[in-house]
């Protein structure tokens, strides 16, 4: 790598990495001014007699089941609901970019892993809500006349970070290199971060939203302190200097990073989505690393089915030959299965907690150099059949 | 695997390369395929098995699938994986007993492919049934559809599978006609062991090349197909029966 290239890489990832120490600084302090104005503020009348345990239970399924919404709006609800828990699954999912296996313990790691795949429907929930609730922005003539530009901008937000993020789901990252990066901003440490441009939008979209948050009316967790949100409609209806200062703070925050992003982007090309696989693999020895990390699931499936389907055994379709390569010795000098972390394979997939299922089938280990002269058996096999001609002759 | 077995292999390929230029006459390599070809429906695989030659005591094709695939007993005989089985018939009114094997018949029209709901039972193009486990969901409809009961279904974590032969546990499987020695240019396991024990009852080859000693063979002895009448068109076929 020349040192051009790892200058451009720093300064993307630097810049990122300051962009979400901005972002994570704005939303912790925005959350708790908020927090702080609603507690101030003298309570309304809340209508709700019995006992304070009553109302702490009365709050919490309000918090948690959404209980005055389902009363009040049913649609409402049914949005509401595949929002924020499609959320919390898909948050469970990210949990792999904060938490590593070596910290938590294999319990916790265990629920995540298991969240993966759910995570992956999560987001379709969370997408399936933002659309009703955009929908009913549009459709209903009330809610119409009452929705602001600011409004269907947050949306078109929230609608926008997952679907980046699938497309991130699509064109592989490396999702290692991610997790580095998450984890050295927080324990100081800094990672570079894969230049991407998918993964560097949809990490700039989560920014927006983070610095947008507390300006805006999405931040309504904060009501939970105060049960009457009378806040201004988002940050259209705020007053012109509190325009000026949000407009200040996205381009402070958020500017300078996406034009890094972008100049980063333009350098180094966009990933290309599908790249031709059998040059990949030919020339993989070659190859910087990263674009086998990035390629290699697309690879492999490719692989497979031209070994099950075409019957063609060459070296660079058969999963034999990967682990082949690719063989970790333990302590015993003996190739390691895909039970051992040091395996080539789980070595990554742990840390991304990514479970692949290759190895119930196919064995984790090299071929013993033994069995391929079993596979020699072109000439053996027209002696046998000499053999048997001069049987049939016989009879 | 014994040690002792493993020398008397070596002699014999040492035999093998002392007359191969003899026996290497053109038209018996029936088909070579260069490495990266893919397979091609100008060859069908099939195999002749001669029941006068079958020896109702030995089991070395059975012997051999299973140590070629590293299939082991989980001691429950019905569940256990078998991918060819001796059997012995006997004509009740004549008295005569015959034993032959019995394994995937690797049907022209294979009633697993038709039922599969995945499209994981396939048919290769050169004729070879197989089952691509990795869209297999484990249904089992295959296993039900097979009138030659050749389907087994796996119902262990297996561990240190053969490289050249991925089981897993929740999917069917059955005998492959050994193609990953095929596809090397090689013969079936229960093959050459029939071969390696002295009765050549098996003989496996390409049934589309009108020169291979399988064509020849079908061509002037009377060769049957089990269950002929349900014309899946097995490509497996039994002389003597």
């Amino acid at each position: 790598m020349s040192d051009q290239e790892t200058t451009q890489l720093t300064y993307v990832s630097m810049a990122y990495a300051v962009m979400f120490y901005a972002a994570a600084a704005i939303l912790v302090v925005g959350l708790a001014l908020r927090i702080g104005r609603f507690l101030r503020r003298p309570a309304p009348l809340r209508g709700i007699g019995g006992t304070s345990s009553a109302r702490t239970v009365q709050a919490a399924t309000d918090m948690v089941l959404f209980r005055g919404t389902f009363f009040s709006d049913r649609l409402q609800w049914i949005f509401s609901a595949c929002f924020h828990f499609g959320l919390v699954v898909v948050l469970l999912r990210h949990m792999r970019y904060a938490l590593d296996p070596d910290w938590v313990g294999p319990l916790v790691w265990k629920v995540v892993v298991l969240a993966q795949p759910f995570g992956l429907y999560g987001g379709l929930a969370l997408m399936a809500g933002v659309a009703g609730f955009w929908a009913r922005r549009l459709l209903v003539k009330e809610v119409r006349e009452a929705s602001s530009l600011g409004d269907h901008a947050l949306l078109a937000l929230l609608l926008a970070i997952p679907a980046v993020g699938y497309l991130n789901n699509w064109v592989h990252t490396d999702v290692v290199q991610v997790k580095e990066f998450f984890v050295g901003l927080a324990t100081l440490k800094w990672q570079p971060l894969p230049t991407d441009a998918l993964l560097l939008t949809h990490l700039w979209l989560v920014a927006l939203l983070m610095v947008l948050l507390p300006f805006s009316r999405v931040l309504h967790l904060a009501g939970v302190f105060e049960k009457r949100d009378d806040t201004p409609l988002g940050f259209s209806l705020g007053r012109n200097k509190r325009r000026l200062a949000i407009a200040g703070v996205v381009a402070v925050v958020l500017l300078a990073p996406a034009a890094i992003g972008a100049a980063a982007v333009a350098e180094e090309g966009w990933t290309v989505p599908q790249p031709d696989f059998s040059k990949l693999a030919r020339v993989h020895k070659n190859l910087d690393a990263t674009v086998m990390i990035r390629n290699h699931p697309n690879f492999l499936m490719g692989s497979r089915s031209i070994v099950v389907y075409q019957g063609v055994r060459t070296e660079i379709n058969r999963i034999e030959q990967c682990v082949t390569c690719h063989v970790v010795k333990g302590a015993d000098k003996q190739p390691v299965a895909y039970d051992d972390p040091k395996h080539f394979c789980r070595e990554c997939h742990n840390k991304a907690a990514v479970s692949i299922d290759c190895f119930e089938c196919h064995n984790s280990k090299p071929l013993p150099p033994a069995s391929k002269a079993d596979l020699e058996t072109a000439t053996r096999f027209a002696a046998l059949m000499s053999r048997f001609n001069e049987r049939s002759a016989v009879r | 695997m014994s040690e002792s077995c493993d020398v008397s292999r070596r002699g014999l390929l040492g035999a093998v390369a002392a007359f191969g230029a003899v026996s290497l006459a053109p038209g018996v390599m029936l088909y070579a395929r260069s490495a990266d070809e893919p397979v091609s429906a100008k060859v069908r695989w099939g195999m002749l098995v001669d029941t006068t030659q079958c020896d109702k005591d030995c089991d070395a094709c059975v012997e051999a699938c299973n140590t070629e695939f590293g299939l082991v007993s989980h001691g429950r005989p019905d569940s256990d994986p078998q991918w060819i089985r001796k059997l012995t018939v006997t004509d009740p009114s004549t008295g005569r007993s015959q034993s032959f094997p019995v394994m995937c018949q690797h049907c022209a029209h294979p009633p697993c492919v038709d039922v599969c709901p995945t499209g994981a039972s396939f048919k290769r193009a050169d004729g070879i049934v197989l089952i691509n486990r990795h869209i297999c969901v484990g249904c089992r409809y295959c296993e039900m559809a097979c009138p030659y009961m050749a389907r087994n279904f796996v119902h262990e974590n297996l561990t240190d599978q053969k490289p050249y032969a991925p089981r897993g546990k929740g999917t069917s499987e059955a005998c492959t006609m050994c193609v990953h020695r095929v596809d090397a240019g090689g013969t079936p396991a229960c093959v050459e062991a029939c071969s390696k024990s002295g009765r050549v009852a098996m003989l496996f080859g390409d049934l589309n090349d009108p020169n291979s000693e399988i064509s020849k063979r079908v061509r002037s002895v009377n060769t049957t197909q089990i269950r002929s009448d349900l014309r899946t068109d097995p490509g497996v076929r039994y002389q003597g029966l």
